[in-house]
């Protein structure tokens, strides 16, 4: 590594998007407005299960302005939605697959399932005519949690599933994990609910499709994750397109944490109707519908025991999880609580033995899919929480129950499927405990209990798997995709760099981690460098950003490329320099005969590459473009302790986040001001679990309840504490860049950690068991009903 | 209308999404109180269900003149009309602030107001923030040095924001800070970098 390289990898440079985010000059997709725009409005159910009689769209097409109007009976010939995992159940069973259609067919199945596609000159047109689609419902009965849908005599959400379960599946050593229990000293257990979450990215999600007659080809805007995976579900499966007559364009968007992943049926449904119409059609969802219709996240049901010696060694593991599908499978649905789930929960611990089952279940609710973390923030949730609740009982302490089962050898095989190449759990804990200055907290529990406050302190040692994923293993556990990534460098003739990568940043900065990956290895400015992403018509074929892969994955393709570049790079200045290739090094952009001064800079090599007029043409084809896909060989395994210290007004079951300390190794770290920044935002979103959001469905008549930002409570700047976060770095072994992936770290860990300084600080009332989020309400209920005993 | 300062709007804010499109239509402009001469709008065609309304603003220093169905908002005005994207919209409901603008130099957000109520009223978005040559307003340039942003979705409704925050209160603490904030939703920074950015925005601007 050069001295130019060694300045850039590992520095907070100030990130080269921001001034057209800072300046207005962002685009996206709302943003973007075709010649000859019409508008589009989803008619959607307001029941939550229903049958569909009739749909009258007469009136509606009367309507001024309407371009046109359609249903499931336009659509019907057209396939599916589908869903991107097998899960096969314990009996040998493929999961239940039902019909997951663009426009409802038939019958409804959540409140906003989508009934019909109003397209008109001008979105109030389109509204207006929206309201005079007749529909005929037959209401059916609606069932919201996935507990109850799995009870005998629940309303059936779909008749291939009679019993609602989508899939019965396990993982891990049942007779084992027995034999485990019935030896162990301490048995404790636990029941907890891991509260529905709506993702909520500030911008909603929208599309803009439009059909060109002259190559009989379609464009699609799309506030996406994956444009590729976009393209390839909706035209190979649903719509009977092929890709080359495709083009997904995923422009700036903004945040997605997962709920942007997936194909929906609006973006379809708008590339269907486009042909039809004869003109491109936009869709902005607004907010009241992002909450109705983006896939939820979470929502799960969980019973879970561990068994431990009488010092506390964990000697098994039992799991039973019931799991929401929600009414359809939605892309990544059914992997959720199980490959992204059960897999995790060893978390840092040496624990011998697990078996967890998991039952997917149907209920008449928005589809559940993958939100910021995707299973494993659910999985450190039941370890964490079943650890400290151990450790309580046993009176360790907690962090001493931790360490007296971390795992310390490596590379560890879990019994849960997982090999962790590397990490070094008691450094992490030990830096965090550091910052949090546990050593002070007596005297800062004292201090608030003079005011009348209660204070507690609570841990969580996370374990995650990211850098999704090696191919072959994915592909044997069901998935039906490539998780690999793509990257290509194509060095412009006077040297500038241009970048394409299949990664897709909604916030994540890659424009500028990817260019300093690429500035530091070729020797040139950052602002030499510019990163393309989030377009199929421009990009090789990538499979997106999700599950913290787009830097070990998506970076590790690109420096794959780099390889390539600059070997080529070597041949050129051989010719050039007359000199063996062997002998030719590369270093701070410049390729140098080893042990002369005899140099061509790298923009004298891309220059020739372009005007090969001096050029070894029998041996060598022009051109300095390179393209590589890398396809990782094992997940890898960010982990860190979380430390955070709550004060609790029992008068008003008011939580504060007093203190919240978070240190992770992510392994290697490009740029360390972008890592915090995702630090920052995934500690929102999992204290947002723990103290506020809560997505509650009416038990009756399937409602939603929290629909709106007054119902729903999104954590303000004024909830949270400013974080203190720090790294401890073991490299991942098996990329190029020993990165790890931080985008989901603090969803993951933060809310276990938030939930045991709640319970740690209601302890001494006796209080027993609350589920998330800690709201006021639910606090006081608890420290009341534990004074009643 | 602006008379009743934060209040006023608010009470528009929380009374808008529960009017009728066609109720804005028929009582927007008795309703929403725009009494003052200068902000009186002109109705072309008082007949028809649907009128259009004439109004004169300052856009960005600019003078703009548009014709607009009265229901239009004013969010839809500058963004659909006069093209100026950067102004964004996140919710139905008045409570995200990705829409907030300068009215008269006072930070409203443009989502819950109607093209109409800022006849005669100046108008600042963020693509008129920085200085005629280019060079950002310190409060964009703090947010760009503090990684004040990430997806940039919720960024022109928070420096809008700020900037408001810190011309009234050029001092002021984090927790006043994170409290007048409240009406902005961020959902990728964790707001932890926005605090920061606002610090720093604050302590250029006063220089
Ligand atoms: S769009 Fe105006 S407050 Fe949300
Ligand atoms: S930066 Fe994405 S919502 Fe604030």
């Amino acid at each position: 590594m050069g001295a130019s390289e060694q300045g850039l990898i590992g520095q907070s440079v100030k990130r080269k998007e921001d001034v057209r985010f800072l300046t207005g000059a962002g685009q996206y997709t709302d943003d973007i407005t075709l010649p000859r725009q019409t508008y589009a409005v989803f008619v959607r159910s307001p029941h939550a299960h229903a049958k569909v009689r009739k749909v009258d769209t007469s009136r509606a097409k009367a309507a001024p302005g309407v371009v046109g109007v359609f249903t499931g009976a336009d659509l019907e010939g057209v396939g599916g939605l589908p869903c991107g995992w097998l899960i096969t159940s314990l009996d040998g069973t493929p999961m239940k697959e039902p019909p997951h259609p663009v426009l409802a067919q038939g019958k409804v199945r959540y409140v906003g399932d989508r009934v019909a596609l109003v397209v008109a000159e001008s979105l109030s047109q389109a509204k207006d005519a929206a309201e005079l689609v007749d529909v005929d419902y037959e209401v059916l009965a609606a069932v919201v949690s996935p507990a109850d849908a799995i009870k005998p005599g629940a309303p059936v959400v779909h008749d291939i599933a009679p019993d609602n379960r989508c899939y019965t599946w396990g993982l891990g050593d049942k007779a084992a994990t027995e034999a485990a229990f019935a030896k162990a000293a301490h048995v404790t257990k636990i029941d907890i609910v891991n509260n529905r979450l709506i993702p909520n990215a500030i911008e909603p999600r929208a599309a803009n499709a439009s059909y060109s007659r002259s190559d009989d080809s379609y464009t699609l805007y799309v506030a996406n994750q994956n444009p590729h995976v976009e393209r390839l579900l909706m035209g190979a499966f649903v719509l009977g397109l092929p890709e080359h007559k495709l083009r997904v364009i995923a422009p700036d968007v903004g945040g997605g944490f997962g709920s942007k992943i997936f194909l929906y049926g609006e973006e379809t449904a708008l590339v269907w109707a486009s042909k039809r119409v004869g003109r491109p059609i936009k869709w902005t969802g607004e907010r009241s519908e992002a909450f109705l219709s983006d896939a939820h996240g979470r929502d799960h049901v969980t019973h879970a025991e561990l068994a431990l010696d009488k010092d506390g060694k964990f000697l098994g593991l039992h799991v039973k999880t019931i799991a929401s599908m929600g009414s359809y499978l939605s892309t990544f649905g059914s992997s959720v609580p199980t490959m992204l789930y059960a897999t995790l929960l060893a978390g840092q611990y040496t624990t011998p033995a697990i078996w967890a089952e998991v039952i997917g279940a149907f209920t008449t609710t928005s589809p559940v899919d993958a939100y910021r973390g995707a299973g494993r923030p659910e999985a450190t949730y039941v370890v964490e929480r079943i650890v400290h609740q151990a450790a309580v009982e046993m009176g360790i302490p907690q962090d001493e129950l931790r360490r007296r089962n971390f795992i310390r050898t490596f590379p560890h095989q879990t019994p849960v499927a997982l090999t962790y190449d590397t990490g070094d759990y008691d450094a992490s804990m030990n830096k965090a405990r550091e910052i949090a200055d546990v050593a002070g907290f007596a005297a800062r529990k004292a201090e608030s209990a003079k005011r009348g406050k209660l204070r507690g302190m609570g841990y969580s040692s996370y374990i995650e798997a990211c850098g999704l994923a090696p191919s072959n293993v994915a592909g044997a556990l069901g998935a039906r995709a490539g998780l690999f990534e793509a990257g290509e460098i194509r060095v412009n003739p006077t040297g500038s760099v241009s970048v394409f990568t299949g990664s897709h940043s909604h916030g994540q900065g890659h424009e500028t981690t990817f260019a300093q990956i690429v500035a530091a290895r070729l020797g040139i400015s950052v602002d030499a460098v510019d990163v393309v992403h989030g377009d199929t018509g421009r990009i090789p074929f990538g499979m997106g950003t999700y599950g913290s892969r787009s830097l070990s994955v998506g970076g590790s393709a690109i420096v794959k490329a780099l390889d390539k570049i600059v070997n080529k790079g070597k041949k050129i200045a051989a010719h050039l320099l007359e000199a063996a290739e062997g002998d030719i090094e590369f270093k701070d952009g410049k390729f140098t005969v080893a042990g002369t001064d005899r140099s061509k800079t790298f923009g004298e090599v891309a220059l020739t590459a372009y005007v090969p007029h001096n050029y070894p043409l029998d041996k060598l084809e022009p051109g300095l473009n390179e393209t590589a896909f890398y396809d990782p060989t094992n997940f890898t395994y960010p982990a860190g302790t979380h430390i955070c210290e709550v004060e609790i007004d029992p008068d008003t079951g008011v939580v504060t986040v007093a203190k919240f300390t978070a240190c992770d190794d992510f392994g290697n770290i490009i740029n360390p001001m972008i890592v915090e920044g995702q630090v920052h935002g995934g500690l929102a979103q999992g204290l947002g679990q723990a103290l506020l959001e809560h997505g509650v469905y009416d038990k009756e008549s399937g409602q939603l309840l929290t629909g709106s930002y007054m119902d729903y409570a999104m954590p303000r700047a004024d909830d949270l504490p400013s974080f203190e976060v720090a790294t401890t770095v073991t490299p991942c072994t098996h990329n190029p860049l020993g990165a790890k992936g931080c985008g989901e770290a603090g969803a993951i860990g933060s809310p276990a950690a938030m939930m045991n300084a709640v319970m740690d600080a209601l302890a001494p009332l006796g209080v027993r068991h609350l589920d998330m989020p800690a709201s006021p309400h639910r606090v006081w209920q608890a420290i009341q009903s534990a004074k009643k005993g | 209308m602006l008379a009743g300062g934060p209040d006023a709007v608010r009470a528009v804010a929380v009374a808008l999404p529960h009017v009728g499109r066609r109720s804005i239509v028929a009582g927007s402009a008795p309703a929403t109180g725009i009494e003052e001469p200068a902000r009186r709008i002109r109705i072309t065609h008082p007949k028809e269900e649907h009128v259009a309304v004439t109004l004169s603003l300052t856009v960005n220093g600019k003078a703009v003149t548009a014709t607009v169905d009265p229901r239009t908002l004013l969010v839809e005005l500058i963004r659909n009309q006069l093209g100026l994207t950067g102004t964004h919209v996140g919710c139905d409901t008045g409570q995200c602030g990705a829409c907030t603008v300068l009215l008269d130099g006072r930070a409203v957000k443009a989502c819950n107001l109607l093209a109409a109520q800022a006849n005669g009223a100046s108008v600042t978005t963020i693509e008129g923030v920085a200085a005629a040559d280019g060079t950002m307003h310190p409060m964009q340039a703090a947010f760009k040095e503090c990684h004040g942003l990430q997806c940039g979705f919720c960024t022109p409704g928070m420096v809008m924001s700020a900037i408001d925050l810190v011309n009234r209160h050029p001092k002021a603490s984090e927790a006043a800070i994170r409290e007048e904030l409240e009406g902005n939703l961020c959902r990728c920074t964790g707001y932890h970098n926005i605090v920061k950015a606002v610090q720093l925005g604050a302590a250029s601007m006063g220089k």
